[in-house]
C-alpha cells in the first residue's frame, strides 16, 4: 500500500499554497480592472474596491461604445485581423515551403535578405516615405500587405517545415502529386500548431497596431480601434501639459477649457475593451498550441 | 498534356493576378490623388480669370487642408462640418479638412517627406521657422495679399512687417503670418486670474473670512479650515493642498511669481519682472520666486497641509483629487472648479471653491497684456497647396474683425445676439456651456479659438468692445449662487471685480519682447535640461525637510551644485539674448 507521508502531505500543500498565491498575483490585478471599469467613476476614484465593483454601472462602457467612430474601428481593426493574418500566414506559408525546397533558384540569398530585415531597420522616415511612395497612404492594403511576409513567422515556419519527414514529401512526388498539391494536401495539415501559433501572433499584433494608422492613415473610416481609443484617452493629458508649456496664452486656455479629466474608470474600460476579443480568442487556439507540444515530445 | 499545362498555369495565373491587383490598387490611388488635385487648379485659374473679367466672384468649391496646433477639444480629422465651418464655407467657398491630432513626431514625418498640408500652423511655430524655409516647403505669401488679404493688412500690420524681419531665417519675405494678434491692452482692471489663492468659500467664510495679506496668511486660513474640517460630506479625508510637481518647477515657482508680478521662462531657469523687464536667476539668486514657493510648500509641508503623495504625483491624480472634493485650496484655477459640480449635484450649490483668486493686497497680478506680434503661432503656406490665393483667402477668414467674433462666439442669432448696439450671449449658449460638454463642438462656438488671427481681448473698434463676448448683464443674471455670494463679500456685482483695493494696472510687457528672443541652441539646451533635472528632485526633498538648520544648508548645497553645473554660460546667454530682444521690441514698448 502506498501511503504518502506527513512530509508529502506538507509539501503537497506548501506547494499548492505558492502556487495559488502566484496565480492569484497574476489574476487579480485584471480582475481589479475589470471591477473599475464596472463601477461608477466618482466611487471608484476613492479607492476602496476590492472584490465587487462600487456602485455596479454600465455607463463606461455605454461612454466608451459612443465615441465616434468607434464602431468602424472595430470593423477595421477586425477585418485587418482576419485579412491581414490569412495573408501573412499565406504568403508566409508559401515562402517558406519554397525556401525548404533545394531546387529553389538563390535560396540561401532570399532567406538570408529577409532575417537580415529583422536586424536592420532604417527607421521612420525611410518607411514613412516608402509607404507614400506605393500608394499606401490612406489606404487599407497598409494594414495588410506590409506585414504579408514577417522574418520571425518565416522562420518558424520554415523550421517546422523542414522538420517533417522527406520520406512524406517523396512518395507523394512519386505518386504523381506537384508542389502545390503536396503543400496543400500534406504539408499544410501537418503544420497546423505552427500555423495556429503564427496566425494567433499574426492576429494579435494586427489588433495591437496603430503607428501606420497614426502616420499614414488619416480617413475617418479606415481608423483602427487602437488609435481612436488612444486619441480619447490622450486627450486630457497631453493637451493640458502642452498648453502648460506655451505661457500664458497657453494657461488660459487650459483654464478655459472646462474639460473634466478622464476618469480612472474609463481608461480601465478601455483596458478591457481592447483586451476582451484576445482574451475570448485564446482558448480556441490553445488547443493547437497543446498539440504542437505534444508532437514534440514524443518521438518514434 | 493538357493536366500538365494547367497545373503549371495556376500558379503562374496567380501570381500575375496578385501583382495586377497591387498595381491597380496604387495606380487606382494615384488616378485619385491626380483626379482630386487637377479640378482646383484649373480651378483657381479659372477663379481669378472669372472675378477678373467679369467681376462678379462666383468661386469654385475648393478643399484646403489644415495642421494645426493641439485642440482642446478631440473630434475626428477630416472635413470640419460644424457651423462654424459651414460659416467658413459661405464666406470663402473653401472647405476646411483640418487634422485634429497633430502630433510632433507626424509633423516631422510630413516634413521630411513634402507631404505637408497646404495650410501649416505648427505647435512651437519658431522651432521650426528654419527648418521650414531652408527645406524649401514655404510659399512667399507677400505678393498675395493685397488682393487676397486685406483684414491682415488691416489688423496685423506691425506683426507683418516682424515676421518678415525676423521670422523669416534672414531672408526678409513673408512666409509665416502671426496669429493670436492683440495690439491694444485692456484698461480695465478685472479679476481673471488663474493663478492665485483659491480656497473652498463656505469654509472660509466659517473662520471668519481672515484677510490674505501675506503668504502665511493664506496656510494659515487653509490649516484652520482644515481643523474644523477634516473630512468631506463623503467621510473621505481633506487635504490642504495637493499641487502638481512634474511640470518642471511650475508647481513650486508659479505662485509666488504671479503674485510678485514676475514671469518665468527657459522652465523656469529665469524670472523677468513684467513691468521693469529686469532679468534674474531663478536659481542661484538668493531671494527668488523659486526659493519663495519653496519655503511657501515647505512651510505647508511642516503644518500638515500638503498631501504627503503631492511630490511624486502625476498631474492628472492631482486634477482628480481636486476635481472630487478633497482638496481644500489650491493655486491654479482649473484644479478645484471641478468639485463645484459635484457639490452641486449633491444639492449644495451655495458651497463650492472660489472662481476667481482671493485678493492678497499688494500683489502685482498682471491684468493686462498686448501682444502686437502673435502669441507664437504662425499661419504658413506650403508648396503642396494647390492654389496659394484660396489659401491665402482662408487664412484672412481668421483676421476678419465679424469673422473672429464668430470663431469666438459662434453664430449670430444662434449663439449670440446684438441688441441695443450690445452683443449678448444667447440663453442656448449659457446653457451649453454650462450644462453640455460638447457644446463646443457642436455649435462650433470656440472650436477654432486656438488659431485665430486676432486674440479673443482684441478690441473691436467699432463698438469698443473685445471679441469674445462677456456681457456683464447676461453674467450676472446666470451666476451660481456661490459665484453671487463672493461678489455680495466683496461689495461688488461679479467675482470678476473682485481685486485687491488700490490696485494699480499692471501691464505684461513680456508679449512685446518674447517674440524677438532667439531660440536656445542645443548645448544651452543640454545644459539647461541637466540643471532642471538636477533642481527638481533636490527641490522635492528640500520641501520635505522639517529640520531648519538642514533646510537652509540644502539652499546652500543646492545653489552652489547649480553653479558647478555649467550654470554661468547658460544664464550669459540667455541675459544676452534678453537684451538683445528688449533692445529690437524698444520701438514698440510704449
Amino acid at each position: 500500500m502506498i501511503r504518502a507521508g506527513v512530509k508529502e502531505h506538507l509539501f503537497q500543500a506548501v506547494n499548492y499554497l505558492i502556487f495559488a498565491i502566484f496565480t492569484f498575483g497574476c489574476i487579480y490585478p485584471f480582475y481589479y480592472i475589470l471591477l473599475v471599469s464596472l463601477s461608477d467613476p466618482l466611487e471608484a476614484s476613492k479607492g476602496l474596491i476590492v472584490w465587487l465593483p462600487a456602485e455596479f454601472t454600465l455607463n463606461n462602457y455605454i461612454r466608451l461604445l459612443e465615441i465616434d467612430g468607434i464602431w468602424s474601428a472595430f470593423a477595421v481593426s477586425g477585418s485587418r485581423a482576419v485579412a491581414g493574418t490569412l495573408i501573412t500566414l499565406f504568403c508566409s506559408s508559401v515562402f517558406a515551403y519554397g525556401l525548404t525546397k533545394t531546387l529553389t533558384f538563390g535560396r540561401k540569398f532570399m532567406y538570408r535578405s529577409v532575417v537580415v530585415s529583422m536586424y536592420l531597420n532604417a527607421g521612420l522616415i525611410p518607411w514613412f516615405i516608402t509607404m507614400k511612395t506605393l500608394g499606401m497612404k490612406d489606404n487599407f492594403l497598409l494594414y495588410i500587405l506590409p506585414g504579408a511576409i514577417g522574418p520571425f513567422f518565416l522562420i518558424l515556419i520554415k523550421t517546422y517545415f523542414e522538420q517533417i519527414s522527406a520520406s512524406i514529401e517523396e512518395s507523394a512526388l512519386v505518386d504523381g502529386a506537384g508542389y502545390f498539391t503536396i503543400y496543400r494536401k500534406i504539408i499544410l495539415p501537418l503544420s497546423t500548431p505552427i500555423l495556429a501559433a503564427v496566425a494567433v501572433f499574426s492576429a494579435v499584433g494586427h489588433w495591437n497596431s496603430w503607428q501606420d494608422n497614426f502616420f499614414l492613415v488619416g480617413r475617418d473610416n479606415l481608423q483602427t480601434i487602437q488609435l481612436v481609443l488612444l486619441n480619447f484617452l490622450r486627450e486630457s493629458e497631453t493637451i493640458a501639459q502642452q498648453l502648460a508649456q506655451n505661457g500664458q496664452n497657453g494657461l488660459q486656455e487650459l483654464a478655459n477649457a472646462k474639460r473634466t479629466l478622464t476618469p480612472f474608470t474609463i481608461k480601465t474600460t478601455i483596458t478591457m475593451v481592447v483586451s476582451i476579443p484576445i482574451i475570448l480568442l485564446y482558448p480556441f487556439m490553445q488547443k493547437y498550441f497543446v498539440k504542437g507540444i505534444m508532437l514534440g515530445a514524443v518521438k518514434g | 498534356m493538357r493536366k500538365g499545362w494547367v497545373k503549371k498555369a495556376v500558379p503562374v495565373l496567380l501570381a500575375a493576378t496578385m501583382i495586377f491587383a497591387l498595381g491597380a490598387c496604387s495606380s487606382n490611388n494615384s488616378k485619385e490623388n491626380a483626379s482630386s488635385g487637377s479640378p482646383s487648379s484649373p480651378a483657381g485659374s479659372e477663379a481669378s480669370e472669372q472675378s477678373n473679367s467679369s467681376g462678379e466672384v462666383s468661386k469654385e468649391e475648393v478643399t484646403v487642408t489644415v495642421w494645426p496646433v493641439t485642440f482642446s477639444q478631440n473630434f475626428p480629422s477630416g472635413v470640419q462640418e460644424d457651423p462654424v465651418a459651414i460659416d467658413i464655407f459661405e464666406k470663402t467657398k473653401i472647405k476646411i479638412d483640418v487634422e485634429s491630432h497633430p502630433t510632433d513626431e507626424k509633423f516631422q514625418a510630413l516634413m521630411a517627406s513634402s507631404d505637408l498640408s497646404d495650410v501649416i500652423i505648427p505647435e512651437g511655430t519658431t522651432k521650426y521657422v528654419q527648418q521650414l524655409i531652408e527645406g524649401d516647403n514655404l510659399i512667399d505669401l507677400e505678393p498675395y495679399l493685397e488682393q487676397y488679404a486685406p483684414d491682415i493688412l488691416k489688423n496685423a500690420a506691425d506683426a507683418i512687417e516682424y515676421a518678415k524681419k525676423y521670422q523669416s531665417n534672414g531672408t526678409g519675405k513673408l512666409y509665416f503670418i502671426p496669429a493670436g494678434v492683440l495690439t491694444q491692452a485692456n484698461e480695465k482692471i478685472e479679476n481673471s486670474a488663474i493663478i492665485g489663492p483659491f480656497l473652498r468659500w463656505d469654509y472660509y467664510q466659517e473662520i471668519g473670512a481672515p484677510a490674505l495679506n501675506t503668504y502665511d496668511d493664506f496656510l494659515n486660513a487653509v490649516a484652520a479650515m482644515l481643523e474644523k474640517h477634516q473630512e468631506n460630506e463623503d467621510g473621505q479625508k481633506f487635504y490642504g493642498f495637493s499641487q502638481w510637481f512634474d511640470w518642471d518647477i511650475w508647481g513650486i515657482a508659479m505662485f509666488p511669481a504671479w503674485m510678485e508680478g514676475k514671469d518665468y521662462f527657459a522652465s523656469g531657469l529665469y524670472q523677468v519682472d513684467h513691468e521693469t523687464l529686469e532679468m534674474e536667476s531663478m536659481l542661484t539668486a538668493e531671494k527668488s520666486m523659486m526659493w519663495l514657493g519653496v519655503d511657501f510648500w515647505n512651510k505647508a509641508y511642516k503644518m500638515g497641509l500638503l498631501d504627503p503623495d503631492a511630490l511624486t504625483q502625476k498631474y492628472d491624480t492631482a486634477i482628480q483629487k481636486g476635481s472630487s472634493n478633497r482638496v481644500l485650496a489650491a493655486i491654479a484655477s482649473w484644479q478645484l472648479s471641478g468639485s463645484n459640480a459635484v457639490l452641486s449635484k449633491a444639492g449644495h450649490a451655495d458651497k463650492g471653491y472660489t472662481p476667481v483668486p482671493l485678493p492678497i493686497a499688494g500683489s502685482k497680478n498682471i491684468y493686462s497684456s498686448t501682444s502686437p506680434f502673435g502669441n507664437g503661432r504662425m499661419w504658413a503656406v506650403s508648396k503642396n497647396a494647390k492654389s496659394p490665393e484660396r489659401a491665402v483667402e482662408l487664412i484672412n477668414y481668421f483676421y476678419n474683425i465679424d469673422n473672429a467674433e464668430t470663431l469666438y462666439n459662434g453664430i449670430k442669432g444662434v449663439d449670440w445676439n446684438e441688441e441695443n448696439g450690445m452683443k449678448v450671449q444667447s440663453q442656448a449658449q449659457i446653457d451649453g456651456l454650462s450644462n453640455d460638454p460638447n457644446y463646443v463642438l457642436t455649435s462650433g462656438a470656440g472650436k477654432y479659438t486656438n488659431i485665430v488671427g486676432l486674440a479673443p481681448g482684441f478690441i473691436n473698434p467699432k463698438n469698443g468692445e473685445t471679441l469674445l463676448i462677456r456681457n456683464r448683464e447676461v453674467t450676472i443674471a446666470n451666476q451660481s449662487p456661490l459665484d453671487k455670494a463672493m461678489a455680495a463679500h466683496y461689495n461688488v456685482e461679479l467675482p470678476r471685480d473682485i481685486v485687491p483695493p488700490n490696485q494699480p494696472l499692471i501691464l505684461n510687457k513680456m508679449g512685446i519682447v518674447t517674440p524677438f528672443m532667439a531660440t536656445a541652441t542645443d548645448d544651452i539646451k543640454r545644459i539647461d535640461d541637466k540643471i532642471l533635472n538636477y533642481v527638481r528632485s533636490a527641490l522635492a526633498t528640500m520641501i520635505l525637510t522639517k529640520d531648519e538648520a538642514k533646510y537652509k544648508a540644502m539652499k546652500e548645497e543646492i545653489i552652489a551644485k547649480v553653479k558647478s553645473m555649467d550654470y554661468e554660460t547658460s544664464y550669459n546667454w540667455y541675459a544676452e539674448a534678453f537684451a538683445k530682444a528688449k533692445e529690437n521690441a524698444q520701438p514698440f514698448l510704449k
